[in-house]
């Protein structure tokens, strides 16, 4: 579905639309975190997104946002229980990022920006693709933060890196920071290749240019 | 949804008016207020069914956590080390044995009050024990579990288990590094101002064996901690000496 590949790269939450940023930074540096933390996004924003646009039209307008946090809040109220009670050593490292998917711009956004004007499938999609785009983006970062800081993957220690020295700044915030940023510029300067690219070879070719 | 299981269609338009702000206005703030009432109990109450389904299982996991603090302390079990539930709970059985004493309380886990409980080692005279440290941090009560040696008089490890203090200043007292600095202080002396362990300026303890760098920033967690380390120490001397085992 085409609302689906949106959010994945051209309306990307991460790296597009620079949303979610202080938990991209808090988990990425390690693999394990940055999934569940990606599960439980995925879960909360398609969730929500469904939940408040099967809501939109019987929501009293002036509490319209009152009502998108309460149901928020209720959906990552639901993921901090499963996880104190089947993975706690996990929520105890995730710590209070579980709780700050509430404040997370992204399941917010996609909620005012979509959900409250469409239709229930289709807001679902629209969260599901906004949370798998946070995931991949933070993913890439983790796989990169967790070997170079802490010479482990998923927690099993790398044979072939064993002698690296380890980059401390990749464990801490500001590796988060430059890994981040990093991305966005490569992501974004593939972009523009591509544009330009699709421009040029428009031209060239003497066609109409081709509407979105 | 339950605001949409009516069977009168007449009623689910009324209701999409309202929600757009428009008709009566009065029906429209009842309208209001009746739909956050109703939407918050929904809600509200999902949430709390789905807690006590599964209320049991993280009981169970604070359960076993708080023991595997204690197998730690008393070294029967490494930082790092990974170990069931059920595992822990048979070490637990086997090596470590609970000491209540009555007639004295003690500040549990929970932050509730509880009958003095601490730990050593089954069948052996080893002095190494797990006491109770509790008192006010800066935020909040603070809760923790002290090892000590009473052979050498010294503090081999020490573990908060729970406490509301400031992430990166107060709540650094949880980290690693920070419990590290207790270790190897000894307790056997009060110094002029009736303290054992004394709590100083972060970088001016040197090779102290009485005093701990503090946390920078965290001055009021600071003197919390001292002040209930101490206390913590005090009581259980005074309840071994006085046999009250």
């Amino acid at each position: 579905m085409s609302v689906l590949k949106r959010m994945l790269w051209e309306e990307n939450p991460v790296f597009v639309q620079i949303l979610g940023i202080c938990s991209a930074l808090a988990v990425t540096n390690l693999v394990k975190n940055t999934m569940v933390m990606g599960v439980g996004l995925i879960f909360t924003t398609a969730l929500s997104s469904f939940t408040v646009s099967a809501l939109r039209s019987y929501t009293p307008r002036r509490v319209r946002m009152m009502v998108q946090i309460l149901v928020i809040a209720a959906y990552v109220i639901m993921v901090k229980i499963f996880l104190d009670a089947f993975m706690p050593d996990i929520s105890k490292q995730l710590g209070a990022y579980v709780g700050l998917i509430i404040t997370n711009c992204i399941v917010m956004g996609r909620a005012e920006g979509f959900a409250a004007s469409n239709t229930p499938g289709k807001s679902f999609i629209d969260g599901l693709g906004a949370g798998i785009g946070y995931t991949m983006v933070l993913l890439i970062i983790a796989c990169v933060r967790e070997p170079l800081g802490l010479g482990t993957f998923f927690g099993f220690r790398i044979e072939a890196i064993e002698e690296w020295t380890r980059w401390n700044v990749m464990v801490i915030a500001p590796g988060g920071f430059f890994m981040l940023a990093i991305f966005i510029w490569v992501a974004r300067y593939v972009n523009e290749e591509i544009d330009r690219r699709a421009r040029a070879g428009n031209n060239c070719d003497h066609h109409e240019p081709k509407k979105k | 949804m339950s605001e949409q299981n009516q069977d009168n269609p007449g009623i689910l338009a009324k209701m999409r008016t309202y929600a757009s702000g428009h008709g009566n206005p009065n029906m429209v703030r009842l309208y209001t207020i009746i739909y956050v009432l109703v939407i918050t109990a929904f809600f509200g109450g999902a949430v709390s069914l789905l807690n006590s389904a599964l209320i049991k299982y993280k009981l169970e996991n604070e359960k076993v956590s708080q023991q595997q603090v204690i197998l730690k302390l008393l070294g029967l079990m490494k930082e790092d080390q990974d170990l069931s539930a059920k595992d822990t709970a048979s070490i637990f059985e086997d090596k470590v044995e609970t000491y209540t004493v009555e007639g004295r309380r003690m500040k549990g886990t929970d932050g509730k009050s509880a009958e003095y409980t601490y730990y050593g080692l089954k069948g052996s005279e080893s002095g190494l024990y797990v006491i109770p440290i509790w008192g006010d941090g800066f935020w909040g009560l603070i809760v923790g579990r002290l090892a000590i040696d009473t052979s050498k008089e010294e503090i081999t490890g020490i573990d908060f288990v729970r406490h509301e203090e400031t992430p990166g200043l107060g709540g650094r007292i949880s980290d690693e590094e920070v419990r590290q600095r207790f270790v190897g202080k000894s307790y056997a002396t009060k110094d002029a101002e009736g303290l054992r362990i004394d709590l100083v300026a972060e970088g001016t303890a040197g090779d102290s064996k009485t005093k701990v760098d503090a946390i920078t920033g965290a001055t009021g967690t600071s003197s919390g901690v001292e002040k209930l380390l101490n206390a913590g120490i005090d009581l259980f001397i005074e309840i071994r000496k006085g046999g009250e085992k």
